[in-house]
């Protein structure tokens, strides 16, 4: 079996996220985006090789949006309304809430201000919306018979999720954009170590590693605080949603801290309304807010007002969060007109810019002039600072997730071309794992190790647990390994004894004797054996037509089999002839002579239990009694005797104690010279004791 | 009744005893009243044994009830850990189980583990019966309990018993690390947490072999799927890295420590909280590590020289480990989302600066930023790691770090600004426009919070003293503002300002001769003036006298010897150089100036008030002739001067001697009201008096003799039988004039008298005349019950108010209950049908986890209980408080109305019902803790 990965956005770019994985006959799309930076076809990712017919409800099982940005859920609508898709989808909570409002700003702004052609309408979104199956953190979803998925905590924005996927054996993890270090209002990524054979992740910082946030959050403090001392107007373009909450609540907390009274202003009801939503969602936020929120709502802030327009000229400083963060049109490219050619302002850009986007002109080198269009130009005169915030990891954190979670394979998306080959070479070298970065519309395919699925039954399992202490126990011996058809009751069923383990290198250690526990010292080679993980466990892997292969114990197999156990025995029935055997009570004779040989068996058998009953003596499996029955099956050298001074012995035992069952025997031939030995012996007692 | 309880036990468990006789039923029965004949502290040995030897001998007979065997080998291993004696008796029948099915076998080790867990000799005890062979077999059994159990034994055997008796060190380590990988993730730990404390008991001893096997097995387990295996890991990684140290003795194990310490950082990336806490912490331990790595850890950038470097363990697996996976470790750590992890990181990056000056240097800038962080913890650890890093001279601080510093004090928290100034006191600063500026801090700290002044001028007087050229500087500055402000008449020494400085300037050449001359005399002279309070904040480092004399020789004032005696003031006119400087080094010792004479202040106090107090009640006691010849008015006047007097001395009180006086005034509260009760039905014109008011006289001592009963804890028992033949009394006293004999009130005087004649029983208490009249005339009425009446006026004759000693030390459970934004004028608005949510602050005292309280809510007819959660509540036992938020479900249907709402305790003992049972009220009586409160409402339409 192999996973299937095509990559139909943010490969080898960033945009327009967007993969398509197919694991075990599934098919799950992770992230439907749009590119910013493309107004052409490029904008969506190429849905028609998904599906050439346009069938996407048929080769889909399920589509899941890590969080709300729109390079991740921009094409949904455009999808499921235009495209025609309508099989479920999988979001978590805050998405849900928050992917309609930036579509809907994003709409308007498209159609209402630019006057573009319309992908989406407003319904479609709502419609879109309707479809969206919500989900919440460490929830497993079983979107059918065979696939599981869960959302893990991501940090990067409110409601971000990585998705772990799972079909059968084979399993993955997409993570979306992700954090790996707390901010102010989001935690850091969070996941369980699991057992992945893919891990797809994304890769925007794949060279860069930050310093402390402390020293990033001090410098933008400063650089703003300086700007509004000096009276200067501060521009924060930032995307309405996050970014936008993380540096108003640095400098609410500043402003409060310094005794600031500047105006902070938010430009839009997008972000009034967004706060709504942060201040609902504290269970997604960090772990600060969540202590802290009883007593005050971080979000709640005390220094912001709203923004009206004709405050862009008003006098004094102030500080402006204003849409859409890269400076691309909308509100702040309005604000940035204004505000650009004075000396005194200061324009804060975020860490990351498409490019085409005037914040990607600012930030490569200083530009003193801007073309807009070709008739307006923009004389740039203000101070420019670059947020080095950003809710995405840095190189380190890629590292660490990948180290932490160490799946069999990695495929790195959303990045930048030379950036993700420096970290592929990184991953490869460093952690040994083979990486990917493959470019749009192209299919890397991952083998995966096959699993059987297998049943198995309680008793096997507990024997499983059953703890190794090596070289204390003797290990069960497995040598023989054959494959046996057996008919049973008219059902062919293939019983095939194997031996499942957990690491090859079976250590069979059975000639130990049993219950020799030395305390001594441990020597080297016992060491190197007590510090391997060798786990082994006998089973019987049992496959019948039309039913999951089950393993069951030992025991359990003739009861499964419905067969009875046949077990080799081994008798003889012989005599033995005893010379004084008149000499005892007819009723008590066999009695006295069973107690005759125990004594003699045991002093020369060295075998620990002998078992003496009334009528039989048994060693191990071997059984000795004395035959009254004339017509016993297994007698042999009849009449030989008169019956006065014979003994009939039954012995029977089974293969496994030949040895000992024939150097019994040879005892109990011989018993009669024993037992005149000891008739003489107590003959000769009493005589002495008479002298 | 133990006897026939034992009969019958006997009776259930014979198996002859019927032909049902083994009926599950019978044997449960049997266990429970084994369990009440094990439990009862008055069982006699005998009684125990032959329950103990019953049960035994029951476990060979009903040994196919498996429900019974596991209850009775539960409860035999409970029972001999009750009664040790009983040990070795229970454990040979429990040993037998051991062998058996694993539930039984599990059951049977719980057994065991009551047995050791119980005293010192229990191990050696279970020691005896569990052999190799056995314990062997138990850790291999395919059951997770018997698994589990027998594990926490083997490792608190480790702890219990030294020189393990169970297994040789060998061999436990075996089970341990076999057990390492189970399948169930609790007996993983479990058996991590084995091997850490095998590691810790061998300490030096251990076999190195052994621990580089735990060691490899830790290391494997640092990748487990549990968070907690893998946290129990990093312990054990930890503990082998000591024994490794130990081990290594002079050898060179730094490559080994180097390995550690990254594996141990690579862990400090782990997604569980608790799995980086672990590894900070074991961080934090390590010594002796390079530098190189020290630094690395400190910077996400690899750095240099040795980037492509890895360390090779030397183990046979071959652990390859880049040295860049420490990079930045401690910079996660100080930005991690959980407070628990960034203090500890904190401590750990303390613990390391002692290793590296480098280090340290580049770890304080670090540092500087957590001293802004939002959580107390985490400021204080920050705060504790400078003064560390300070004591071993490894602080070096810029000015760019000064002004996050003495942020500090200026911080919310008294905690976080006693331990910035702890900090200071040690400082390093480099030049005088840092030294200015904490001198400037402190100040500010002093201006705003002058309750800390003490620490203050302690502080400032050290940090004058470290850099005395500074100080010196200052002083003169000093002497220069000092000498123009005189004339302009703004000069006050009050100012803290001037105080400050005053402190600075003279702590300049405190202990040494050299830069006296430098400085005015005229400071000297200022600064004796505040002798008082800087002698105050001194008074660890030099004796008040000594600090007078210092300051007169500087400010050239004739030293004044009548004050001292003459040898005392010798001694200080040459200040002798090494005392001083003894006493400097005590400083840093000792850092608690706390007054000690208060405590035996309190004590004087309270002896004083016992006495006033005993002479009160003396006279109420005294009363009684009076009250019985009835003459009410000069009684009530006696009552309320006494009551008077306890009050005022109630104002000055505190702790248990408020307790004290409020028991007292209760008390005459009692009294008094009996009194006037007595008073009332002897009159001749009773017809004035209405029944009614007679019956609110009635309920109000009932609520005052409740109140002395159950609202104080600890009261000696002469004082409760005299509070118990009070209640009889009343009791007879509203008999006699009401005539209801109800059952009811039979039972009540039953139960006092038996609680009487108890005590008088235990201790030298003598029942009265009146007690045993009643006590004779209840018992003849019960045996009667006819309704022969019993003869009141009699019987309340021959009471008599004995004299009471009141014995101190015991508390009073009080409570205070206050609505919140709520009075007459700011009203809740409510809409009526509709539940009101009423915010109460409520404070608590002495208030134990067994009582139950409540809230009553009473409007018109209908009461309301609400129950009391202690857990919601913060504080200990002497005090609790909480705001709540609690729900009044019967609003009436009016535009506004008064609730009345008091905290009331359930009587523990007051076992009649008396409240309906649909109320959902206490069960029992309840007594009033504090004085009802009410509360105000409107009618949110009406208004």
């Amino acid at each position: 079996m192999a996973i299937e990965c095509l990559v139909l956005g943010a490969g080898q770019e960033v945009g327009k996220s967007c993969v398509v994985v197919s694991i075990g006959g599934k098919k799950i799309m992770f992230d439907c985006g749009m590119h910013m930076g493309y107004l052409d076809s490029r904008r969506y990712p190429d849905f028609s090789l998904i599906s050439e017919t346009g069938d996407f409800d048929s080769s889909l099982t399920c589509v899941v949006i890590t969080h709300f940005h729109l390079d991740h859920v921009g094409a949904l609508p455009y999808f499921t309304e235009v495209c025609g898709y309508h099989g479920p989808i999988y979001m978590t909570y805050p998405t849900k809430a928050l992917a309609p409002i930036m579509l809907e700003d994003y709409r308007k702004v498209m159609v209402e201000r630019r006057g573009e052609e319309e992908q989406f309408s407003y319904d479609h979104i709502m419609e879109c919306m309707r479809k969206v199956i919500p989900l919440d953190l460490k929830q497993t979803v079983q979107v059918d018979k065979d696939l599981q998925i869960r959302a893990y905590y991501a940090g990067h924005v409110l409601g971000a999720a990585m998705i772990y996927a799972k079909v059968g054996g084979s399993t993955m993890v997409y993570t979306g954009d992700y954090n790996m270090t707390p901010d102010r209002h989001l935690g850091a990524a969070q996941i369980d170590r699991l057992r992945l054979d893919l891990l797809i992740t994304e890769s925007t910082y794949a060279t860069t590693i930050r310093d402390s946030k402390y020293a990033r959050e001090r410098e933008f403090l400063k650089a703003v605080h300086k700007c509004v001392a000096g009276g200067g107007k501060v521009l924060i373009p930032t995307f309405a949603l996050g970014r936008a909450q993380e540096l108003c609540i640095l400098l609410d907390d500043y402003w409060e801290r310094m005794n600031l009274n500047v105006p902070i202003y938010f430009s839009a009801g997008l972000t009034i309304q967004a706060n709504m939503y942060y201040k609902m969602l504290i269970g997604w936020t960090s772990q600060k807010i969540k202590d802290n929120y009883t007593k005050h709502n971080p979000f709640d802030f005390k220094h912001v007002c709203s923004f009206e327009r004709s405050l862009i000229n008003a006098p004094g400083p102030c500080v402006l969060f204003a849409t859409p963060g890269m400076i691309s049109g909308g509100f702040s490219l309005e604000v940035f007109k204004h505000w650009a050619p004075s000396e005194k302002n200061l324009i804060t850009l975020p860490g990351y810019c498409v490019a085409g986007t005037i914040g990607h002109k600012l930030m490569s080198g200083k530009p003193t002039r801007i073309d807009l269009d070709a008739d307006t130009h923009i004389d740039v005169r203000c101070q420019i600072h670059q947020l080095s915030f950003s809710p995405h990891t840095d190189a380190k954190g890629i590292m660490d997730l990948i180290d932490f979670l160490f799946p069999q394979h990695v495929i790195l998306v959303h990045g930048e071309k030379p950036k993700m080959a420096s970290l592929t070479e990184r991953i490869q070298s460093e952690l040994g794992i083979p990486c990917y970065y493959p470019a749009n519309n192209e299919t890397v395919l991952i083998p995966t190790s096959q699993n059987v699925k297998v049943d198995a039954t309680g008793q096997f399992m507990r024997s499983c647990h059953n703890v190794n202490l090596n070289s204390i126990q003797d290990k069960p011996c497995i040598s023989n390994f054959s494959t046996n058809n057996c008919e049973v009751s008219g059902t062919k069923i293939d019983a095939s004894k194997m031996v499942i383990t957990s690491c090859c290198n079976a250590n069979l250690h059975s000639t130990q004797d049993k219950h020799c526990i030395s305390n001594a010292s441990i020597s080297n080679c016992e060491v190197s054996e007590l510090a391997g993980d060798e786990n082994l466990t006998e089973g019987i892997l049992v496959m019948e037509k039309s039913k999951t292969a089950k393993v069951v114990s030992k025991d359990e197999l003739l009861q499964m089999l419905g067969a009875e156990k046949h077990v080799v025995q081994f008798a003889r029935c012989f005599p033995v002839r005893l010379s004084n055997r008149e000499q005892f009570l007819p009723h008590a004779a066999n009695h006295t002579t069973l107690q005759l040989l125990c004594k003699k068996l045991s002093s020369h058998v060295k075998c620990k239990y002998i078992e003496s009953f009334s009528d039989h003596l048994q060693l191990d499996s071997l059984r000795i009694r004395i035959c009254s029955n004339e017509d016993c099956p297994f007698r042999t050298n009849q009449n030989k005797y008169c019956s006065s001074s014979v003994i009939y012995f039954c012995c029977s035992w089974s293969m496994h104690d030949e040895n000992l069952a024939s150097k019994c025997l040879e005892i109990v031939n011989n018993l009669d010279s024993t037992i005149q030995d000891s008739n003489l012996a107590q003959e000769e007692a009493p005589n002495e004791h008479l002298q | 009744m133990e006897r026939l309880l034992l009969e019958r036990f006997h009776l259930h468990l014979s198996p002859t005893s019927s032909s049902s006789s083994s009926s599950p039923l019978r044997l449960t029965r049997s266990l429970a009243i084994a369990r009440a004949l094990m439990a009862n502290r008055d069982s006699s040995d005998t009684t125990r044994r032959s329950t103990a030897d019953a049960l035994v001998r029951a476990l060979a007979d009903h040994g196919s009830d498996a429900s019974f065997l596991r209850g009775a080998l539960y409860f035999l291993g409970e029972a001999a850990a009750l009664h040790p004696s009983l040990a070795p008796a229970v454990l040979s029948a429990v040993r037998s189980f051991l062998d058996g099915p694993d539930r039984l076998a599990a059951d049977a080790l719980a057994a065991l583990a009551a047995i050791a867990r119980s005293s010192s000799m229990g191990f050696s005890f279970v020691a005896s019966v569990l052999d190799g062979d056995l314990v062997l077999s138990l850790v291999r059994s395919s059951s997770v309990a018997v698994r589990s159990r027998i594990l926490d034994l083997l490792v608190s055997s480790i702890y219990k018993s030294r020189g393990s008796v169970i297994l040789g060190h060998n061999c436990l380590f075996r089970v341990f690390l076999a057990l390492t990988v189970d399948l169930y993730p609790s007996l993983r730990i479990a058996a991590i947490n084995g091997l850490i404390a095998l590691c810790k008991e061998i300490g030096a001893d251990a076999d190195s072999l052994i621990v580089r096997c735990c060691y490899n097995r830790a290391v494997e387990l640092l990748k487990d799927e549990d968070e907690l295996v893998r946290s129990a890991a990093v312990r054990l990684v930890s503990s082998c890295r000591e024994l490794f140290r130990v081990g290594a003795k002079g050898t060179d194990s730094s490559e080994q420590t180097e390995l550690i310490f990254v594996q141990l950082c690579s862990m400090a990336r782990d997604m569980s909280k608790q799995v980086r806490i672990e590894a900070f912490d074991a961080l934090g331990n390590v010594k002796e590590v390079s530098e190189s790595a020290l630094l690395q850890s400190l910077s996400k950038k690899v750095l240099g020289n040795r980037s492509g470097s890895k360390i090779v363990s030397k183990c046979e697996k071959e652990t390859k480990l880049s040295f860049s996976r420490a990079a930045g470790t401690f910079i996660h750590g100080i930005e991690d989302e959980h407070h628990e992890v960034r203090a500890i990181t904190c401590k750990s990056l303390g613990m390391l600066a002692i290793f590296s000056v480098r280090f340290a240097d580049e770890a304080l800038s670090l540092l500087m930023d957590m001293l802004n962080d939002d959580a107390e913890v985490v400021r204080l650890q920050t705060l504790e790691t400078i003064f560390l890093m300070a004591t071993y001279d490894h602080l070096k601080v810029q000015e760019k770090h000064m002004h996050m510093f003495l942020g500090l004090l200026a911080d919310i928290s008294a905690l976080v600004r006693t331990a910035a100034r702890k900090s200071l006191r040690l400082m390093k600063l480099p030049n005088l426009e840092i030294f200015k500026l904490v001198i400037d801090g402190l100040i500010t700290n002093l201006e705003t919070n002058p309750e800390e002044e003490e620490d203050i001028f302690y502080v400032l007087f050290f940090v004058g003293k470290n850099h005395r050229k500074f100080s010196a500087k200052l002083a003169k500055d000093l002497a220069k503002e000092l000498q123009i402000k005189p004339s302009s008449g703004e000069m006050t020494l009050d100012n803290p300002r001037i105080s400050a400085m005053l402190v600075v300037s003279i702590s300049s050449s405190f202990p040494d001769k050299k830069y006296t001359c430098d400085i005015p005399a005229v400071i000297f002279s200022y600064a004796a003036t505040l002798l008082g309070r800087i002698s105050c904040a001194l008074q660890d480092v030099i004796h008040r006298d000594a600090l007078l004399a210092y300051l007169c020789r500087y400010s050239g004032m004739p030293f004044l010897d009548k004050t001292s005696d003459s040898k005392e003031a010798g001694e200080i006119c040459s200040p002798p150089n090494q005392n001083e400087a003894s006493d400097c080094c005590k400083v840093t010792v000792s850092d608690s100036h706390e007054p000690q004479h208060s405590k035996e202040k309190e004590e004087h106090l309270s002896e004083e008030l016992m006495q006033s107090v005993e002479v009160i009640l003396k006279t109420v006691g005294q009363t009684w002739p009076l009250v019985k010849a009835c003459r009410a008015y000069e009684v009530q006047r006696i009552f309320r001067t006494c009551k008077e007097e306890l009050e005022m001395l109630a104002q000055s009180a505190s702790g248990p001697a408020s307790a004290f006086l409020d028991f007292a005034l209760q008390y005459v509260q009692v009294i008094q009201l009996v009194a006037e009760f007595w008073e009332q039905i002897q009159a001749k014109s009773s017809h004035s008096f209405g029944m009614v008011a007679l019956e609110i006289l009635v309920e109000k001592i009932d609520m005052s003799l409740k109140r002395l009963t159950y609202c104080f804890r600890g009261l000696h028992s002469e004082i409760e039988f005299h509070i118990l033949e009070l209640s009889l009394f009343a009791t007879i006293l509203r008999l006699s004039k009401f005539g209801i004999f109800s059952d009811s009130v039979l039972k009540k005087l039953q139960k006092i008298i038996s609680r009487l004649e108890f005590l008088s029983s235990e201790g030298s208490i003598m029942l009265s005349d009146f007690s045993k009249e009643v006590s004779k005339a209840v018992s003849e009425r019960r045996m009667n019950s006819a309704s022969q009446q019993i003869n009141h006026c009699n019987l309340l004759d021959l009471f008599d108010l004995r004299q009471i000693t009141f014995y101190g030390g015991f508390k009073s459970i009080k409570g205070e209950l206050r609505a919140l934004d709520n009075n007459s004028e700011n009203p809740l608005l409510y809409i009526s049908g509709l539940p009101v949510g009423i915010r109460y602050h409520i404070t608590l005292c002495n208030v134990s986890n067994n009582d139950r309280l409540w809230l009553r809510m009473v409007v018109g007819e209908s009461i309301e209980y609400v129950f009391l959660d202690l857990g919601q509540f913060g504080g200990n036992d002497d005090e609790r408080s909480c705001t709540i938020v609690l729900p009044f479900y019967a609003t009436p249907n009016a535009s506004s109305f008064v609730l009345r709402a008091c905290l009331c305790i359930e009587c523990p003992s007051e076992n009649m019902i008396y409240w309906k049972e649909n109320q959902g009220g206490p069960k029992g009586e309840i007594a009033l803790l504090f004085e009802e409160c009410d509360v105000y409402f409107a009618n949110i339409g009406k208004r």
